[in-house]
């Protein structure tokens, strides 16, 4: 650590977040980079179970490591030097600006990604469909890596292992850009457009350098919501958890559905007149919808293609009997917007 | 946001971790952390040293 400037970070007011972009759902995240700011490797990032996942002791003394690397080469001048972004700062975000920093507030990570969606979402931009799932999961494209050994591939299936990739292949480059850690190589996969086919990647394997080029699977970009958290979402005052196929069997709902079973309400449900949902009850239907596309689970169905305020129809099974309950959803509101 | 206390603890126990055990810093020496960006790009164009830093959304 001592080859390094450390320096933490701990609001996003004054910094340029062009510059340094990564998932506003990260509470922690790192960028080694030099005085010039560029910007040699990230880590970073995370999936819906755990904000760990990809966390790791080994994995940050390799990133250390290879940090000073990365900086020797810079020094070498063997390092190609990109144009960096056109800055922006949190102030320009118009609604964050009047809300947040104007009253002294901390900018925190998460809000400048929230104010993004909430002024798109204003403007009639928003499309929820396609703009909530960010940074997609790796593993979709059946790549699951070796997390202490950086961007080791510890098992590569589906698209992936029918594109050539194999265990112990080192991933060194995708689409055209050096990855080193996974937080590189979640952010390239994130900057990938969603109407991509394919995506292209260098791996290393026994001291070869192989090009592949994996083709992306049918909404590849779909990952799990469960851990983010916007103000575009409508609050539902409950937990859900999806049914399982037997249950689903047994009552002829459709085995894709978004059938669900309530198992925790919030007692902010009593006190905001939200529903009337016990635990243990099985919601089946939303106005009527059974199924969506993008998810099996009944909260993120209502999160997707419901607007914050709505008020919705539930199909409910309690006791055997089929009943219809109301839910009246609320605004999310964070605590620095007031 | 619902950050995990846990995770942020875990990732910061972690980093304490290898900060001092693995960098060759058995008697767990405190390191400077700057709490200014500014200032760490004005200490980095001094010394030449990379950066390390870290962005932590306190709850």
């Amino acid at each position: 650590m001592s080859h390094y400037v450390l320096a933490r970070v701990t609001t996003l007011t004054g910094i340029d977040i062009a510059l340094f972009d990564f998932d506003r759902h990260n509470a922690l995240y790192y960028f080694i980079l030099n005085a010039e700011e560029h910007i040699y490797l990230r880590y970073g990032g995370r999936d819906a179970a755990s904000a760990m996942t990809y966390l790791n002791l080994d994995s940050l003394e390799l990133a250390l490591r290879q940090g000073l690397e990365q900086h020797a080469l810079y020094e070498a001048g063997q390092l190609p030097q990109p144009a960096k972004p056109e800055p922006l700062y949190p102030k320009d975000i118009r609604s964050l600006n009047e809300a947040v920093i104007k009253r002294g507030h901390c900018v925190e990570c998460h809000l400048v990604g929230d104010y993004r969606v909430t002024e798109r979402e204003a403007a009639g931009t928003l499309n929820k469909l396609t703009d909530m799932f960010v940074y997609p999961d790796i593993r979709t494209l059946g790549i699951a890596l070796d997390v202490p050994k950086g961007l080791r591939v510890a098992e590569a299936n589906r698209h992936a292992g029918e594109a050539g990739m194999k265990a112990g292949d080192v991933i060194t480059a995708f689409n055209g850009h050096a990855v080193i850690t996974f937080g590189d190589l979640q952010y390239r996969l994130q900057q990938v457009p969603r109407t991509a086919s394919s995506v292209g990647l260098t791996i290393s394997r026994d001291g070869e350098t192989h090009s592949i080029e994996i083709t992306l699977p049918s909404q590849w970009w779909v990952t799990d919501l469960t851990h983010r958290y916007w103000t575009v979402d409508p609050l539902v005052f409950f937990k859900a958890v999806p049914l399982t196929a037997e249950a689903k069997t047994e009552l002829k709902l459709p085995a894709n559905g978004f059938a669900s079973e309530v198992t925790e309400v919030d007692i902010d449900a009593l006190l905001e007149g939200a529903h009337d949902l016990e635990e243990g009850d099985w919601i089946v239907s939303v106005n009527g919808e059974q199924e969506d596309s993008l998810t099996q689970d009944v909260i993120t169905h209502i999160k997707l293609r419901h607007r914050a305020g709505d008020e919705l129809k539930l199909g409910v099974i309690r006791a055997q009997q089929e009943i219809i309950l109301p839910l009246k959803t609320k605004r999310q509101r964070f605590r620095k917007r007031e | 946001m619902r950050f995990s206390l846990l995770s942020i603890g875990a990732a910061l126990g972690l980093f304490a971790f290898v900060s001092a055990t693995r960098a060759g810093d058995p008697q767990q020496r405190k390191f400077t952390w700057h709490h200014s960006y500014q200032a760490a790009l004005a200490e980095a164009k001094q010394t030449g040293r990379p950066i390390f830093l870290e962005f932590r959304c306190a709850p």
